[in-house]
């Protein structure tokens, strides 16, 4: 299990024994919502600390209305990441930088749309990313997340999947250790399922990158693909076949599928990816390699990654189709 | 004539041709020989077609094992150089018959020369950058080379090599490699097609070659498919081989230049621009 320190992350001296503190804070109502989020933003700035802001447009509304002039508290909105969460630890890195200049802590308050995910793999994803969070920031002293939750819905299977991704609870103004907290271990996901009938297979080894390139753009169009989305698949693709060949036993296995107005290439090789950030960090112009799932992550709407040493690597791509 | 070799102004680009009879001022063809065809018959018959279109016909070397005296008697020039490897001996030779036959009122030269396999270290590389100056040559003059490669003879590897700098193919173009480098005019190469990981070594050592002579390199992605992180590294690499040098890219699509901000080359200090 790799940890990564995000370039430019400060950490004093003073606050080297401290850690990222990643806190859910489970709300009901508007009224919680606020008391909460704007008592954790208060304490924020009474420490001279930055405050980053992202939360569904409702809820940013309200807080601006309270925090008018506040410049020391920015709002970003996430969907200016993507639909994929596979690109939210980078845009969290970036956003948690551009406040926190000259090493000032910065406080995020991350609220995910949960009741807006498009799919069951779109769900999945959003928890991991929560959980990576932890491994992305791990060494950030200077830098705390808290992540409202909405549970109205008193829905407490979904809360626990979400909850087992923050180590600390936020209630009443204060966080506690969270004893349901996945700290240790490969991260738990679902089983895939599998694809949907029909679907087409085929191998690939080296020397066979324009041919994957061939199938993937044949199924794509026939699926509805737009031109401009095939043209992103087409590099992703290139690179998880490319990483198949190179690092995963020099062969994969391709299949594509419609399903539900998603187009998706699953790619399957020998090899594993011990590194559960694999591509969840943007590279460096100095950087020699390690930019193919970053690319698959940024040019795709959804990447599923699968991996394990007994069983290899699968490697989902989604690309949502537009209605025609 | 344009400054790229074309009549009005026409676009140099890559293409597949049938026969030699398509041959064109300005191309710079690779023609991989096939085992079985009358290669000094078609030979031949391209110096033959020279002499009807009013062209100085220049032969490097010993053509298909032809004696000189083969093509001196359709009125060739047989440059029997003693180092076809040397780039800069062939080049010169080429260039002064190039120019004699501009003074004697012939319509362009065609070249015809049989490239002779190289294994030594280092030899490929030379022979690209060799290429890419006649490349140059024939695109600035608007002459025609057709380089013939009897493939049983070449490594594969160094075949796809050299072929990634001929512009013009033989026959069906063959899927590797998947782009095409060329000379757009002084200091300006093209590239079209794919560059994957399976072409990135190949496309690094042309532009390698290239940088050689070309410190600053206008590089037109207008042609270029798709390229992906190991051909862009290729890219980099390349420029950073060399102290001084600059290449910037022009007119690659969306979908490239997208792809250039997120692998993170879009930054300082790089020696590769992306134009918007």
């Amino acid at each position: 299990m790799s940890t990564t320190q995000p370039p430019g992350a400060p950490e004093s001296a003073a606050r080297s024994e401290a850690r990222f503190r990643h806190e859910l804070y489970p709300y009901r109502g508007q009224d919680q919502f606020m008391t909460g989020t704007l008592g954790y933003i208060r304490e924020a700035l009474e420490a001279d600390e930055a405050v980053v802001v992202a939360v569904p447009e409702a809820r940013a509304a309200l807080l601006r209305g309270e925090l008018a002039g506040e410049p020391a508290v920015t709002f970003v909105d996430t969907a200016t990441a993507g639909p994929n969460p596979g690109r939210l630890v980078a845009a969290w890195t970036a956003w948690l930088e551009g406040s926190g200049e000259g090493g000032r802590p910065v406080r995020g308050v991350g609220e995910t749309a949960w009741s807006q995910a498009r799919n069951a793999a779109h769900l999945s994803e959003l928890r991991q990313h929560e959980w990576l969070l932890n491994q992305a920031f791990a060494r950030s002293s200077a830098w705390s997340m808290l992540c409202p939750y909405d549970a109205t819905d008193g829905d407490q299977a979904a809360l626990r999947s979400v909850s087992r991704c923050h180590p600390l609870i936020h209630e009443d103004g204060r966080n506690t250790p969270n004893g349901d907290f996945l700290d240790a271990g490969p991260y738990p996901f679902e089983v895939l399922p599998a694809p949907c009938d029909p679907y087409q297979e085929v191998s690939y080894t080296y020397g066979d990158l324009a041919a994957v390139r061939s199938k993937v753009a044949q199924c794509a169009s026939d699926a509805g693909v737009s031109q401009e989305q095939q043209a992103k698949l087409a590099v992703a693709a290139t690179e998880i076949a490319t990483n198949s060949i190179r690092h995963g036993g020099g062969s994969g296995t391709l299949r594509t599928w419609a399903q539900d107005s998603v187009f998706l290439c699953e790619f399957r090789d020998a090899g594993y990816i011990a590194d559960p950030m694999a591509g969840r960090i943007r590279p460096s112009a100095r950087q020699l390699g390690g930019r193919g799932l970053w690319l698959a992550h940024q040019l795709c709407d959804l990447v599923e990654i699968r991996s394990t040493p007994e069983q290899g690597t699968t490697v989902r791509l989604h690309m949502d189709v537009q209605a025609r | 004539m344009g400054s790229d070799g074309r009549e009005g102004g026409e676009v140099r680009a890559a293409r597949a041709l049938a026969t030699l009879d398509e041959v064109d001022v300005g191309d710079h063809v690779c023609w991989r020989v096939d085992a079985a065809a009358p290669f000094p018959g078609t030979a031949r018959a391209y110096v033959a077609d020279g002499a009807l279109y009013g062209d100085k016909i220049v032969v490097v070397g010993a053509v298909g094992g032809v004696a000189g005296d083969t093509f001196r008697a359709s009125a060739a020039v047989v440059l029997d150089l003693p180092d076809p490897g040397d780039a800069d001996s062939v080049l010169a030779a080429v260039k002064r018959e190039a120019r004699t036959a501009a003074r004697e009122g012939y319509r362009s030269v065609r070249v015809l020369a049989e490239r002779m396999p190289v294994t030594e270290p280092g030899a490929a590389h030379d022979l690209m950058a060799q290429e890419l100056r006649l490349d140059e040559f024939a695109s600035e003059c608007g002459a025609m080379v057709v380089c013939a490669f009897r493939p049983s003879q070449w490594q594969a590897d160094t075949l796809e090599y050299v072929a990634s700098v001929h512009p013009h193919e033989m026959g069906t173009r063959a899927e590797r490699p998947a782009f095409r480098m060329f000379s757009t005019g002084v200091g300006s190469w093209s590239v079209d097609g794919v560059i994957d990981s399976q072409g990135a070594a190949a496309f690094n050592a042309a532009l390698r070659a290239a940088l050689r002579y070309t410190p600053r390199m206008r590089l037109c992605f207008g042609r270029l498919q798709m390229i992906d992180a190991a051909g862009m590294g290729a890219l980099v690499e390349a420029a950073n081989h060399l102290p001084g040098r600059h290449v910037v890219v022009e007119g690659a699509n969306e979908t490239v230049r997208l792809c250039w901000e997120l692998a993170g080359y879009a930054a300082p200090g790089v020696p590769v621009v992306m134009a918007v």
